[in-house]
């Protein structure tokens, strides 16, 4: 991997990281899911797991939840996105299907974190959480479902030219319809 | 574009109904009120028998917070809320005792930050242990 391709990368985490930082005051609405997803598209599985790997610690850094409970579940939740882009959407363009894979992704994330949930509060009995999850898990879908529909298709071509100019070393200006 | 539209308007409505469920399922206050607040001890003794009253916008935790000396872990923020350790004179670690929540003698089945503000009700919190 270049040092300019290392370099993008960076700065692509850091957009994750702080959109989701500033986002916070509104429960599960965010950006994440259209971001990942984008990505997922653009990047290679390995550059996807890093760009996860790193969020996931500053995440749970700037939150004080540094601990298996959460960085765990999320985690696996948030590289579900580049495994079923890949294994599941066939690395689709469209962004109608990409909608609804972020919907499925919105409740997949937030299942992943009921077992360990169950062992953090020690009451093993799944449906409580299951249920108190479902208003969040609609947001969730909601705003990825739309972010991923109206944003999808102008993100992923000004990042792929914006991560081909960099690479090159020439402007790239973007003249999506 | 015309079905992006669709299905966006779709999913906007749906979030509204949401909201509207959630701003109305008593969670924050629409006016004033006051509320009775029981605490029982180990021992199962009333040590506090309170009524305070709360203003519009308050929530549960709101006014619990404002007249007694709370301990909580989690954040509001979690899918579950805040899970409430301590009030007044009673404290619990949650793993061998814990606070059971009534509101007017009806178990709780939610978190603090989730239970109803509702005017001339009474809160009982009482320390339990897992069966």
């Amino acid at each position: 991997m270049s040092v300019k391709r290392m370099v993008f990368i960076a700065m692509c985490t850091t957009i994750l990281f702080v959109q989701e930082l500033f986002l916070t005051f509104l429960p599960n609405i965010q950006f994440t899911v259209l971001l990942l997803v984008v990505y997922a598209s653009v990047f290679s599985y390995r550059e996807n797991v890093v760009i996860i790997f790193v969020h996931v610690i500053l995440d749970n850094l700037a939150m004080g939840t540094l601990n298996p409970f959460y960085m765990v579940p999320m985690f696996m939740g948030w590289l579900m996105i580049p495994t079923l882009y890949r294994v599941l959407m066939r690395q689709t363009k469209s962004e109608l299907k990409l909608a609804f894979f972020g919907i499925l992704i919105s409740v997949l994330y937030g299942w992943m974190f009921i077992p360990f949930n169950m062992l953090q509060t020690g009451i093993h009995v799944f449906w409580p959480y299951l249920l108190a999850d479902i208003p969040f898990q609609i947001l969730m879908s909601i705003s990825s479902f739309i972010t991923i529909l109206w944003l999808f298709p102008v993100l992923r071509k000004t990042l792929s030219e914006q991560l081909k100019a960099h690479e090159t070393g020439h402007l790239a200006v973007s003249h999506y319809r | 574009m015309r079905i992006k539209i669709i299905l966006s308007a779709i999913a906007v409505v749906f979030a509204l109904v949401l909201s509207f469920f959630y701003f109305s399922s008593g969670i924050i206050s629409n006016s004033a009120g006051e509320i009775m607040v029981e605490i029982i001890d180990d021992d199962g003794h009333i040590v506090t028998e309170k009524t305070v009253d709360f203003k519009a916008g308050d929530t549960l935790y709101d006014v619990l917070d404002r007249h007694f000396n709370l301990k909580v872990s989690g954040s509001e923020h979690d899918t579950f809320g805040r899970i409430l350790l301590g009030i007044d004179v009673i404290d619990t670690d949650f793993q061998t005792r814990f606070i059971y929540i009534e509101i007017d003698g009806e178990e709780a089945r939610k978190g603090i930050d989730y239970l109803p503000l509702q005017d001339g009700s009474t809160y009982r919190f009482s320390v339990r242990q897992p069966h």
